[in-house]
């Protein structure tokens, strides 16, 4: 899953669009912002809201898709799927599976900015 | 998550300048949209907003030169934006930025006003869209801009038209022995054409023919001003050349320096067919005899009403009218119009109609002259005002 967490097609068109720069912003924003919206889809789950595990699955689906993170798309728009359908039973695994996906992705992006010559290995753990 | 921001930070140079409003929940998807643009070559400064809220602010703090909506949002849709943004400009550009939009959620928002609608993963088109969208929006505020300065003017002459015809005697004098008409047909663009008959306080009748340059109420309203002026001043008893030229100080003034007034003002002496004038700028009148050819040309011995101000002496002349002889004085719309091929009617062919109809009455040479010149025009529109007076000395027994 890891190799495949993240489309490079994505990445170069990243590039093309607005250089090294524009990739870095685009990845740093994703990894800020999906583990805040996981973590709220949890929040939000743990009390029976059902509202921030559809916003979740509604805004990593184009996010993930801007970045190439074709699995976190995929599951994205389960969960928002199953959010909207009332399906509760389906996601505590459904965003299980969306933390590890996240995890593997956030791995291969950070190895893709390492690659690009964009990033250090040693500042790896901004 | 952050609703509002208001960022300018890419280089602008050789970029296109565009004020964009992005209606967007996912600050991710945004930028990659101003990544598209920048590629595309413009310079977007923009602010984004995700509630109805923010956009209302948004939309009440600057004009923007295009919106991009996400069609869902957590308590917002593009269908409420478009509303919004519709409500408050027409013409603004709005295109629809959507990870899932259905055909038919696509259709009806094309319908309510929308111009395009594009999916958040294939946005390779999107600054295409956006160039054409713009082009065509210029297009729509270039369009409603003329139209509404159409409509000013249509309305600027149609009150224009309502002051002239205002200042035109209702009645033509009942003379014994003559038979005075007088009529002006406006053009479109209604021109500054004027004509009267004053009783004077000795039984004499003034006879006035004017044109102020231009068209529309600006002239219209100078008419007023001629007409008050000399409807007071021939109260004066004093001569033509003493009305006349305090009329002229008291006009300068108000011409400014872009305008000014052609004029016949003349003056008929009933008794003995005495018809003295000053023609100040303004295309001659005619004398026609009672054989139909020309005796008398009331030329300009004057410069017109503006031009070099009151340097010039005024002078007035005096024709006889016998029995039978008929003065015809027009504005220059009757010998300007022109027919489709170009050409002009000119002096000759108002003079040869006129000289044809001398028998029949005034106001009915009057009418064969300007049911002339509109077959001349071609169209049947004039392109000026078209003005005559006639005044006929009538013979005892019919002639002809």
């Amino acid at each position: 899953m890891e190799t495949n967490a993240i489309d490079q097609k994505a990445i170069s068109t990243l590039q093309e669009l607005g250089g090294g720069s524009f990739v870095v912003q685009m990845i740093d924003l994703f990894l800020a912002y999906a583990p805040k919206v996981i973590a709220e889809a949890r929040v939000g789950l743990a009390k029976g809201d059902l509202e921030p595990v559809i916003r979740m699955g509604h805004s990593l689906r184009s996010s993930g898709r801007n970045l190439g993170a074709t699995y976190i798309v995929d599951l994205a728009q389960s969960v928002e799927t199953a959010g909207r359908a009332g399906k509760v039973d389906l996601l505590p695994s459904l965003l299980d599976q969306m933390e590890q996906a996240f995890s593997c992705a956030k791995d291969c992006l950070e190895a893709r900015k390492i690659e690009m010559g964009i990033l250090k290995p040693a500042d790896g753990d901004n | 998550m952050g609703t509002i921001e208001l960022v300018s930070r890419w280089s602008a140079a050789m970029e296109k300048p565009l004020k964009v409003l992005i209606i967007e929940d996912s600050e991710i998807d945004a930028l990659m949209l101003l990544g598209h643009l920048r590629h595309g070559g413009y310079d977007p400064q923009y602010r984004r907003v995700d509630t109805a809220i923010d956009l209302a602010d948004a939309l009440n703090q600057q004009s923007w030169d295009i919106v991009f909506s996400d069609h869902n949002m957590p308590g917002f849709s593009s269908t409420v934006a478009l509303e919004m943004v519709r409500a408050v400009n027409a013409d603004i550009p709005f295109l629809i930025v959507s990870g899932s939009i259905g055909e038919e959620v696509a259709v009806a928002a094309m319908k309510a006003g929308a111009q395009d609608y594009l999916m958040k993963g294939s946005l390779a088109r999107l600054v295409a869209a956006v160039d054409r969208e713009l082009m065509d929006a210029e297009v729509r505020r270039a369009r409603r801009a003329a139209e509404r300065d159409l409509l000013a003017r249509e309305e600027e002459f149609r009150i224009a038209r309502e002051v002239q015809q205002q200042l035109f005697p209702a009645t033509s004098p009942a003379t014994a022995g003559y038979d005075i008409a007088g009529a002006s047909c406006p053009a479109d663009e209604t021109g500054g054409d004027y004509f009267d008959f004053i009783a004077g306080p000795r039984g004499e009748i003034f006879v006035v023919v004017g044109d102020v340059t231009g068209h529309g109420l600006g002239p219209a309203l100078l008419m007023t001003d001629v007409r008050a002026y000399l409807r007071a001043l021939v109260l004066s008893n004093r001569s033509l050349e003493d009305i006349m030229g305090q009329a002229r100080h008291l006009l300068v003034e108000d011409l400014g320096t872009d305008r000014f007034i052609s004029l016949i003002f003349a003056k008929l002496i009933i008794s003995s067919g005495g018809f003295s004038y000053i023609n100040a700028g303004h295309p001659a009148g005619y004398l026609i005899a009672p054989d139909g050819s020309v005796r008398n040309e009331l030329s300009a011995l004057a410069p017109a009403v503006g031009v070099d101000a009151e340097t010039q002496r005024l002078v007035s002349a005096e024709v006889s009218l016998g029995k039978g002889d008929l003065v015809l004085l027009l504005t220059d719309g009757v010998l300007e119009a022109t027919s489709p091929s170009g050409e002009e009617f000119g002096m000759a062919r108002a003079v040869d109609i006129v000289s044809r109809e001398r028998c029949r009455p005034s106001a009915e040479i009057i009418g064969s002259l300007f049911d002339a010149v509109r077959r001349f025009s071609g169209s049947g529109k004039i392109q000026d005002d078209i003005t005559a007076v006639v005044v006929k000395c009538l013979n005892d027994t019919p002639t002809c």
